[in-house]
């Protein structure tokens, strides 16, 4: 049992490490749009787990990333919160499946683009930049991107087989 | 008892939700709160370490390039020491005859960045350097083409340096040509302004924008950008964007003056304030 939530314990770890010092690897910096891994994690989580365990693991997760990156603290709590709780609506034997097809993709982009959208619309608060301007320039190619970055989650897991209750 | 019980766990999930908003509205709206502070400063400490480590990967590529830079920059720097020298004595001179009191000058702390970001909106540098080597939340930051920011926040052994591409960092600044008075704004991606300059100002592209003596934060003359656009907002106020003096993408070393804001003047300046 504690090496089961070791493991998740772990990966989130590693996914936080990675989205705080090697982002800039993945970074398209001329339109300042940067993927995600940590909610891509929050998802599956929300997926596979539920509402209740995607929720609270998203906003943990989001916790650590809001100490770290020295911003709003609560911000990135709020968002990954959202998008586990979200994440959990497609939580059922017949949609489990989605964690190893392409349409798990579909629920990165949807919990990303509500997640990523209240992040910006707080955070921009007190700009001169217009909500348009933030969906089109924030929301939508930072939600975009992560998405196209979890596919290589899929193509590795694609053939995967699960096995599930009848 | 039993209804309010089934009602609870029916809306389980929703009410969890609730509350775990409400802590997030919560902690975003005390973000200055001293607690806060502490807890992020032991966070910022910890992964500083490890940041710290990893940050010599790329230099070791870079070394030679770096070298032959810091080289030309050694050779060019000794020149301007020795223009300064020469600049100071006759300074001197002229202050001792004009009767003026010699400024003190500032120390540095010398600093490695260990980490960046650049491309957010209220972006920092993280210091290796912080309150065992006397540093003080509030010190300006330079390097030696110009500001970079402030210490806003320093644990036993780093800090974080807001830098001009910070929204929440504003900056008096003047022109060093027509003494043109202006505030330095971060506008969002990449894009600096300077905001209040009157549409009449005589300021035009290629000035250099230093830091203002209205300024408590910084000590004036610093070179802070030079103007690339400078049109009209409306029928009052002149657009003006500038270019920063210190190339952050590059940037690996940064010096922080040993300057604190002056108190009594804070003190003086926000009791008028209020009473305005």
């Amino acid at each position: 049992m504690i090496f089961y939530y070791l493991k998740y314990i772990l990966i989130f770890s590693v996914l936080i490490f990675l989205n705080k010092t090697f982002i800039w690897i993945f970074s398209i910096s001329e339109y300042n749009i940067t993927p995600d891994f940590v909610i891509v994690a929050v998802v599956y989580i929300g997926i596979d787990k539920g509402k209740i365990i995607g929720m609270v693991t998203g906003f943990f997760a989001g916790i650590i990333m809001d100490l770290l990156v020295g911003s709003f603290l609560g911000l990135s709590a709020l968002s990954y919160c959202i998008a586990g709780f979200l994440a959990g609506y497609f939580s059922n034997i017949e949609t489990k499946k989605f964690l190893y097809k392409h349409y798990f993709l579909m629920v990165v982009f949807i919990c990303s683009v509500v997640a990523n959208f209240l992040y910006y619309i707080i955070y921009f608060q007190g700009f001169s930049l217009i909500f348009l301007d933030i969906i089109i320039k924030y929301v939508l190619p930072t939600s975009a991107y992560t998405t196209l970055l979890s596919s290589i989650y899929v193509i590795v897991t694609y053939k995967k087989k699960i096995n599930l209750p009848a | 008892m039993k209804k309010i019980g089934n009602l609870i766990s029916e809306f389980k999930e929703y009410l969890i939700l609730i509350f775990l908003v409400i802590i997030s509205l919560i902690l975003i709206f005390s973000n200055d709160n001293t607690q806060i502070r502490f807890f992020r400063a032991i966070a910022i400490s910890s992964f500083g370490t490890v940041q710290s480590g990893l940050s010599a990967i790329p230099n070791v590529f870079d070394l030679q390039t770096e070298n032959k830079i810091l080289r030309e920059t050694n050779i060019r720097l000794a020149n301007e020491v020795s223009e300064l020298k020469e600049s100071r004595l006759q300074n001197q001179r002229l202050l001792k005859l004009l009767n003026f009191k010699e400024k003190s000058n500032l120390d540095v702390i010398s600093a490695k960045i260990v980490h960046k970001t650049l491309i957010q909106t209220r972006n920092t540098l993280t210091l290796d350097v912080g309150e065992s080597d006397n540093v003080k939340v509030g010190m300006p930051v330079i390097t030696d083409a110009g500001l970079v920011g402030r210490i806003i926040s320093a644990s036993l052994n780093y800090s974080i340096c807001q830098i001009i591409y910070n929204k929440d960092l504003k900056v008096s600044v003047k022109t060093r040509r027509s003494r043109v008075d202006g505030i330095l704004n971060y506008e969002g991606p990449g894009v600096i302004s300077v905001s209040n300059v009157p549409k009449s100002a005589d300021v035009v592209v290629g000035d250099l924008f230093i830091t203002s003596e209205y300024s408590n934060n910084f000590p004036a003359g610093i070179p802070v950008g030079i103007v690339t656009e400078s049109g009209n907002l409306d029928n009052l106020f002149k657009k003006v964007i500038i270019e920063p003096a210190v190339n952050f993408r590059d940037v690996e070393e940064v010096f922080i003056l040993k300057k604190i804001p002056d108190k009594e003047r804070e003190t003086i300046e926000k009791i008028y304030l209020s009473g305005n």
